[in-house]
């Protein structure tokens, strides 16, 4: 491992590229680079074509390309020369990584990669790992870590080919045994945003393959021959094995179970807890990521005791990274959704949609912008559903945009419409993933229709949670007559809500059953108290219902802190207008 | 030749050797996962010792178990799958059973035993505990299968019972415990009960005063103002 002679050695110290105050920076660029873009190859097999087709299937919205592109994305080698620009890009990416200098590293990999990408590789692949080898001194680490970009930017940007799949699953393995395999003094620091999109995308790129791998149409007999010989490649089996050693490696869980129990409510800055920072890092946002893969196996148990050391509401780390901010409430809400702790999945989701609509001025320039409103407007269709069925108050923006958007369908929901709670569940839901190779023997028919895909997954988990359901569309009629009285008796209820009094009864049962939820209270995110969920309480006393009478108070402060603010900003607006 | 490279996966190797200190060696990929088929015979044993408990520990396993039969469809031992199905009733008002049907196959769906523990979940989870005895009465083979079923589910009931109840008349009580009427005396005496001319008071719900739900104002949503307070 050359790495850490490298270090020592190859840090130059007077470099003949000007250096403004931001590091590397790339608009001062001239018009020589353009001959390189090379048009020739612009007409595309029809080959490329059918792979295009097959692989829409896994596209994310990240990609803004679409629109413009009318150009077909080429997913060729790279070949010509390498633009001066990116030559130098690498260098300096080289460099500042070498030298650890994290908020370089930073901007290198959030701004002048994607500017370098618009400008130079649009829709086909950068230059391979072996032609940048000589710009770093073949400098392993720099091009494990180069590679993860390449191939990060040929999922996003263009379909993927089974090499490049294979070639990339190889990358993390060889990136993550070279961690698991480093020291505490490993000389290797990166931007925690980098370091969350690759645990991200190594769960996603599993996800893309699972779709790839499950259609065997428009695959050669060679595909499928490799696809036969390496079931350990993308499998999932693999996947959460090196997530779980990360883990473990990383110690994270002793750190953050350490840090609960002293009750440090400070960001979990990893510097001070002795370890090594990327590790800590890296095995925190590796506990998300095993949370994303057990939901997408439909292991909801084993998600929630994942993210057991992550205490939610918090200002934990997850916070300092948007993206996982937002997959992790994202995810933790949508199990308590589907194991019925309704009152928890509506806080869950209230708190991340208000949390996005407060940064969205933010969110609009970051490179996930796509990402995060699609996971906006999944939460919202979970949200409705979860009101519909446990109605309470929520956030005030937060009902408006419901009631914009959703009540008609919420209201469809309660009257036991199983077609608009499945189409909301599907909306929201997240992609499902079969542990299981398919069989590549059989015909595609077979696989779609019995065994084991994302797709039957995703039918079972509607199944299951409509049911669910439906065993409650009753209940939030119920409550709303029982709003109206202080006692009433079962026979005139009953009459009320046309069914016969032992309907009636069992009906109430039901309602004390399932409001009877475990509430999150803080500490794990899987414990939580016994409560009611519901507003109201009665019990039975022979043939009368008595009704425990709850008052909620109206929510003044609310109210006034919105109009202060509102007052506020007049004022000042005036001020500046002069008129006051 | 795709795989060809990838047969050389342990290009780790090479890491190890420039590495002096091999503290890392024991933390590695090829850690026993909860995923090998190999947990799968020691994990049915478990089940099966656990059957009678319904402890986190017992729901720990079978869900584990289950998860299993989803890597390994082949290995799925409908027997023991029955047992935990069955077992997962028995932990209402917990829902294991849900937690395990999420996990299953569309195939298992279809088929027995999973849709008679369906139908008898509906039946609890909707309180209809006549229709639920009803419907035991068709599956004995299939619920004796697991120790006490019966006397477990009805402490369910009973607890139900009890949270939605202050009195109740004894021939709805036999009916939705599934006991006739001389079960049904020592039953009440057991649990304490008073029978006052047939309406039984069951001797729980106290709360009859007004439950008051306040509302808090967090500190963060008045720190927005301050700045306004302090002009």
């Amino acid at each position: 491992m050359e790495y850490e002679e490298g270090l020592e050695g190859d840090i130059v110290p007077d470099i003949s590229f000007p250096q403004p105050t931001s590091g590397f920076v790339f608009e001062d660029e001239d018009e020589e680079n353009e001959e390189i873009i090379d048009d020739e190859e612009v007409e595309p097999s029809n080959e490329f074509y059918s792979k295009r087709q097959e692989s829409s299937v896994d596209n994310r919205g990240r990609q803004h390309g679409n629109k413009k592109g009318s150009q077909p994305r080429q997913n060729k080698q790279f070949s010509g020369s390498i633009p001066e620009l990116v030559k130098q890009f690498v260098t300096y990416f080289h460099r500042y990584i070498q030298e650890r200098n994290v908020a370089e590293i930073q901007s290198m990999y959030e701004n002048s990669w994607n500017k370098l990408t618009e400008k130079f590789f649009f829709n086909s692949p950068w230059p391979s790992a072996d032609l940048i080898a000589p710009l770093v001194e073949n400098d392993r680490v720099f091009l494990m870590l180069y590679n993860e970009m390449y191939y990060r930017h040929i999922y996003g940007k263009m379909s993927p080919t089974q090499e490049q799949r294979f070639a990339s699953f190889k990358n993390y393995c060889d990136f993550f045994e070279f961690l698991l395999h480093s020291n505490a003094d490993l000389p290797l620091e990166l931007p925690k945003q980098w370091l969350w999109d690759i645990i991200n995308e190594f769960i996603y790129q599993f996800q893309s393959f699972a779709a790839y791998s499950s259609q065997l149409k428009n695959k050669s007999e060679e595909e499928l021959n490799n696809l036969k010989a390496n079931p350990q490649i993308w499998s999932a089996s693999v996947v959460i094995r090196y997530l779980d050693s990360i883990i473990k490696k990383s110690n994270i869980v002793a750190l953050l179970e350490e840090q609960n129990s002293h009750n440090v409510q400070k960001g979990v800055e990893s510097s001070n807890m002795g370890t090594h920072t990327l590790f800590s890092q890296l095995g925190y946002f590796s506990i998300i990521g095993l949370l994303r893969i057990h939901v997408m196996l439909a292991d909801y148990h084993s998600a929630l005791k994942t993210v057991a050391p992550i205490q939610l509401f918090t200002k934990g780390m997850f916070t300092l990274v948007s993206a996982c901010y937002i997959s992790l409430y994202y995810h933790v809400g949508y199990v308590y959704m589907v194991t019925r702790r309704f009152v928890d999945a509506i806080k869950v989701f209230t708190a991340i949609l208000l949390f996005i609509n407060r940064t969205r001025q933010y969110h609009t320039r970051s490179y996930q912008y796509d990402e995060i409103v699609k996971k906006n407007e999944k939460m919202f269709s979970l949200l409705a559903i979860c009101l519909s069925i446990c109605p309470q108050r929520v956030e005030e923006n937060i009902h408006t945009m419901l009631r914009d958007k959703f009540s008609d369908k919420m209201q469809r929901i309660q009257k036991g419409e199983e077609g608009v709670i499945e189409e909301l569940f599907l909306a929201g839901c997240p992609k499902f993933v079969s542990p299981c190779t398919p069989n590549y023997n059989a015909p595609e028919a077979d696989n779609k229709a019995g065994h084991f895909s994302g797709t039957e997954i995703s039918r079972v988990q509607v199944k299951v949670f409509v049911n669910e359901v439906m065993q409650q569309t009753l209940l939030p009629n119920i409550r709303s007559f029982l709003k109206l009285y202080s006692t009433i008796g079962l026979s005139k209820l009953a009459g009320f809500l046309e069914v016969d009094q032992e309907t009636l009864r069992e009906q109430l049962i039901c309602y004390k059953h399932k409001c009877r939820t475990l509430v999150y209270n803080g500490g794990a995110p899987a414990s939580g108290e016994k409560a009611s969920s519901s507003d109201i309480d009665f019990f039975v006393d022979g043939d009368m219902i008595h009704i425990i009478d709850s008052k909620t108070q109206r929510r003044y402060s609310e109210f006034f802190l919105r109009h202060i603010n509102k007052f506020d900003e007049i004022i000042s607006d005036l001020e500046k207008t002069g008129r006051v | 030749m795709l795989h060809d490279e990838y047969a050389e996966e342990d290009t780790a190797d090479e890491f190890e050797k420039s590495e002096p200190e091999k503290e890392a060696e024991n933390i590695s990929i090829t850690t026993m996962s909860s995923t090998d088929v190999e947990s799968i015979a020691p994990l049915e044993g478990k089940v099966n010792s656990l059957l009678g408990e319904t402890s986190p520990a017992a729901t720990d396993a079978n869900l584990s178990l289950v998860k299993l039969y989803q890597f390994h469809p082949e290995r799925l031992n409908k027997d023991i799958l029955s047992k935990v199905l069955v077992r997962s009733l028995m932990n209402l008002p917990s829902n294991d059973l849900q937690l395990i049907l999420y996990l299953l196959p569309e195939k298992q769906h279809a088929e027995e035993p999973t849709l008679t523990v369906v139908r008898l979940s509906n039946h609890l989870e909707r309180a209809q505990y006549a229709k639920f005895w009803e419907a035991t009465k068709g599956a004995q083979e299939l619920l004796s299968s697991v120790p006490n079923f019966h006397t477990t589910v009805r402490e369910f009931i009973s607890s139900m019972i009890t949270l939605s109840h202050r009195t109740i008349r004894i021939e709805q009580l036999e009916q939705v415990l599934g006991l006739s009427k001389e079960q049904s005396n020592s039953y009440i005496q057991e649990k304490g009960w008073s029978n006052d001319n047939g309406a039984i008071s069951l001797g729980s719900v106290d709360q009859t005063q007004t439950k008051k739900m306040s509302q808090n104002v967090k500190f963060d949503d008045l720190s927005r103002i301050l700045k306004t307070l302090n002009k």
